[in-house]
């Protein structure tokens, strides 16, 4: 038996943790770009679109005047009163699992603490131009800790797959965000397509995925913008490509549809629908359609399935 | 009794005069003697990492966001077998007395009938839940799980101080503190035979489950029923619940429709038959009582009276611990159990009584006055410790409301050796053990011992900065 509200907690749980890495990776990028030689005539661009893409644009504009650096990424993490902000991530993400207490194990509860109080920790310390991929960098260590916890303590049983299910939704939504920064708000002018800032920005975006290595064992030669449209939306090994958080999310549902021996809920159908769609799928015929309109459907989707989730399970009534 | 010393629990004075180690401390004291002011420290550190690191905390309303640590001690507070066989039996005693009582008040009142509690204290009494009036509650145990405080304050006799019925918390801390001081300190549990408290969460469910409601034909469902996250007794929710095996659920996932109460699950709806529940009266059910409780049940309050769910504590449970009903808690012993007290209350007179105001005003500098309806430490006057302004604003007070008011001579509570900046120094405690009333009585042996943590101060509520030790029943 599992509570619907625990059920929900474990969940957003985990969207958190996915919700916080994310925000990290898009900081690494923007620091990245600020160290390109090129970077004074397009910085302005790339602050924002980080922004954007944590959507924490407006929040942002209400604040500060100025796109620097040092604002920006004091807004996406430490600020409070950004609800996305790391730090709002990690603490909402650990105020779930002490919810759902008695549905994690000693070892889950133990780290999701331990990661808030590390990370309020490293807010006290004083600001520096150079701690921010080393911030960046033990915001990943920490996630990747969390998830060891949940793989290696928990029983594998409903309360799991909704864990999964959080992860997965989240990645899902936000590798096509990162995806579509890239190639939506980075370069909106068709003629720079191509050029040496384009290529550098692709293999940025890798990096940011910590993809750059795994592309290269996955395709050999060279980065091209096909190559590496294939790799994060359809390749099936990489833990960060669209179609990787589809096959998830439809196995979790189908676990809890047998573990429950009910019928397909709409979001088990759902799901199925896009995967299969995604299977025929080919790389030109999403350039032909337009990445960012293919992207943006995607995510509409992606968020259908989450409400049928939460129709189906955090309600409580059937 | 105020002018003597008060007890050392670790140490007596001889017929010599001389300082001698009591001798259930002897191997303690030795221990201690053993390590210098930094190795001490280090101890120290170390418990306070362990309970951080398991979250182990408490947030205070006023700044709901904070977490706090509870300040624990690494001196444990010890008790021979011989006393705790008294402090069982006394206990049990009120236990089943304060019981029958609720049981009675809510039924016939013979205790008033027969003169021996003035009418107007019960019923005109805002403790008192007409609501629970002729309900038949299951096994007629109305607060299951009550928190009596213990004091000592003569060499070998307690005193109860007063009788938590409502929901008592601590028991979570009775439990941690000796999980960390066996992690902490292995080689003392060899040496010392301590009797285990670890059945406590065992005994609590068979408590909860003997008492299933009228209409529970299956083996009874269990959720204890919190406020929430934000509450500063939320890890002791999540870690009872969790020891049990039962559902920790928030008002919100419950909702009562015809003869049951039901929880919201991933699977639909589940019926639940008995609620260990964690929030005040008040809050129970928007329907009954406060209508803008947003954590209650509503229409709990209607399965209840119908037999389909069993609330523990039951509502207007509070009444037991009121601080004028305390007085009367000999006499209840006397009247349902033809019994003697084991364990006598404190001297404490009703302001009110016009026999004794003119004592309690005009020695009020040596007494320590309550309100009726405090708790927590707050609302009180001790009278040694406060400045004259503070002594005039209750003498004014009191006369304005003396029912309002109880007094009592400011007791000179027992003292343990507790760990302050690496050294030993004298901080008083009382004792809290825990006391469950199902189909049958049980007593954890060992309890809550809480340590005021200011110099010469005697008050050890948590919320207003005490601390805590582990507790040592010694088997026999």
């Amino acid at each position: 038996m599992l509570l619907s509200r625990s059920a929900e907690n474990l969940y957003w749980a985990n969207r958190y943790v996915e919700r916080a890495e994310t925000i990290s990776r898009l900081l690494d990028v923007g620091y990245r770009i600020s160290l390109l030689p090129n970077y004074s005539s397009t910085h302005k661009n790339e602050w924002e679109s980080i922004l954007l893409s944590a959507g924490s644009f407006d929040g942002y504009r209400l604040k500060y005047n100025e796109f620097n650096q040092k604002n920006i990424s004091d807004y996406l993490l430490f600020d409070n009163e950004n609800k996305s902000s790391v730090i709002n991530c990690m603490k909402a993400a650990r105020n779930n699992i002490r919810s759902a207490r008695t549905r994690v194990t000693n070892d889950v509860w133990l780290s999701f603490n331990q990661s808030y109080k590390t990370f309020q920790k490293y807010k006290k310390k004083a600001y520096k131009t150079e701690n921010l991929p080393v911030l960046c960098n033990s915001i990943k260590q920490e996630t990747n800790l969390l998830r060891g916890a949940i793989e290696n303590t928990q029983l594998e049983n409903d309360g799991f797959a909704f864990l999964n299910l959080g992860y997965f939704i989240e990645r899902a939504n936000s590798t096509a965000r990162l995806l579509d920064i890239k190639y939506f708000v980075l370069l909106p002018k068709k003629e720079t397509v191509g050029g040496e800032l384009d290529k550098t920005q692709w293999d940025l975006l890798l990096r940011a995925l910590s993809a750059h290595r795994a592309f290269g064992w996955a395709y050999d030669g060279e980065q091209t913008p096909e190559k590496i449209v294939h790799f994060l939306i359809l390749h099936p090994e990489f833990p960060r490509s669209l179609i990787y958080s589809l096959k998830k999310i439809s196995l979790n549902l189908e676990k809890l549809k047998l573990l429950y021996g009910e019928k397909s809920s709409s979001a088990n159908l759902k799901i199925r629908n896009i995967l299969s769609k995604f299977y025929d799928l080919e790389t030109n015929e999403i350039f032909k359609d337009g990445l960012h309109e293919f992207l943006t459907n995607f995510i509409i989707s992606i968020n259908e399935v989450s409400e049928s989730i939460e129709e189906t399970y955090f309600k409580g009534i059937k | 009794m105020q002018n003597k010393k008060n007890i050392n629990e670790m140490f007596e004075i001889d017929t010599k005069g001389k300082i001698k180690t009591r001798l259930p401390y002897v191997k303690i004291n030795n221990w201690i003697k053993s390590m210098n002011v930094a190795e001490i420290k280090k101890k120290y550190f170390d418990a306070q990492n362990l309970f951080e690191k398991l979250g182990i905390t408490f947030s205070t309303y006023e700044n709901s966001d904070e977490e706090r640590l509870l300040p624990f001690d690494i001196i444990p507070r010890i008790i021979n077998y011989k006393e705790w066989q008294l402090i069982e039996k006394g206990i049990k005693q009120r236990s089943k007395a304060l019981n029958a009582f609720l049981n009675d008040i809510y039924n016939k009142g013979a205790i008033i009938k027969a003169g021996i509690i003035p009418e107007n204290l019960i019923y005109q009494n805002p403790a008192f839940e007409k609501e629970m009036v002729g309900i038949n509650v299951p096994g007629k145990i109305y607060s299951h799980i009550i928190g009596t405080d213990l004091v000592r304050i003569e060499k070998n006799k307690f005193y109860a101080l007063e009788d938590n019925c409502r929901t008592p918390s601590g028991v979570s801390y009775m439990l941690e503190n000796r999980e960390v001081m066996m992690k902490l300190f292995p080689n003392l549990f060899q040496s010392y035979k301590i009797l285990p408290i670890e059945d406590y969460p065992n005994m609590l469910k068979d408590t909860l489950q003997s008492l299933a409601p009228l209409k529970c034909e299956n083996e009874p469902v269990i959720a204890l029923l919190t406020p929430g996250i934000k509450n500063s007794a939320y890890y002791e929710h999540s870690f009872l619940s969790d020891l049990m095996g039962i559902e920790l659920v928030e008002g919100d996932d419950l909702f009562g429709k015809g003869d049951f109460v039901y929880i919201k699950t991933t699977e639909g709806t589940k019926k639940i038959d008995i609620i260990y529940r964690r929030i005040d009266d008040e809050y129970l059910d928007p329907l009954c009582f406060n209508p803008n409780s947003k954590i209650g049940i509503p229409g709990i309050m209607n399965v209840y009276r119908s037999g389909g769910i069993t609330i523990c504590s039951a509502p207007g449970s509070g009444i037991a611990d009121d601080k004028e009903v305390y007085i009367y808690v000999p006499k209840m012993i006397e009247f349902y159990l033809g019994e003697k007290p084991i364990i006598d209350n404190i001297e404490t007179w009703s302001c009110n009584n016009p026999k004794k105001i003119n004592y309690i005003l005009e020695n009020i500098k040596d007494l320590v006055i309550k309100e009726v309806h405090g708790s927590g430490g707050y609302g009180m006057l001790i009278g040694p410790k406060a400045t004259k302004k503070e002594i005039e604003i209750f003498k004014k007070r009191i006369k304005e409301n003396p029912q309002n008011y109880i007094a009592q001579p400011t007791l000179n509570l027992s003292s343990v050796p507790t760990v302050i900046n690496g050294k030993l120094k004298d901080r008083h405690v009382d004792l809290r053990p825990f006391c469950l009333s199902g189909k049958k009585t049980y007593l954890a042996k060992g309890g809550l011992t809480r340590v005021a943590m200011k110099e010469g101060s005697l008050i050890v509520n948590s919320s207003q900065g005490g601390g805590v030790k582990d507790t040592w029943v010694l088997t026999g």
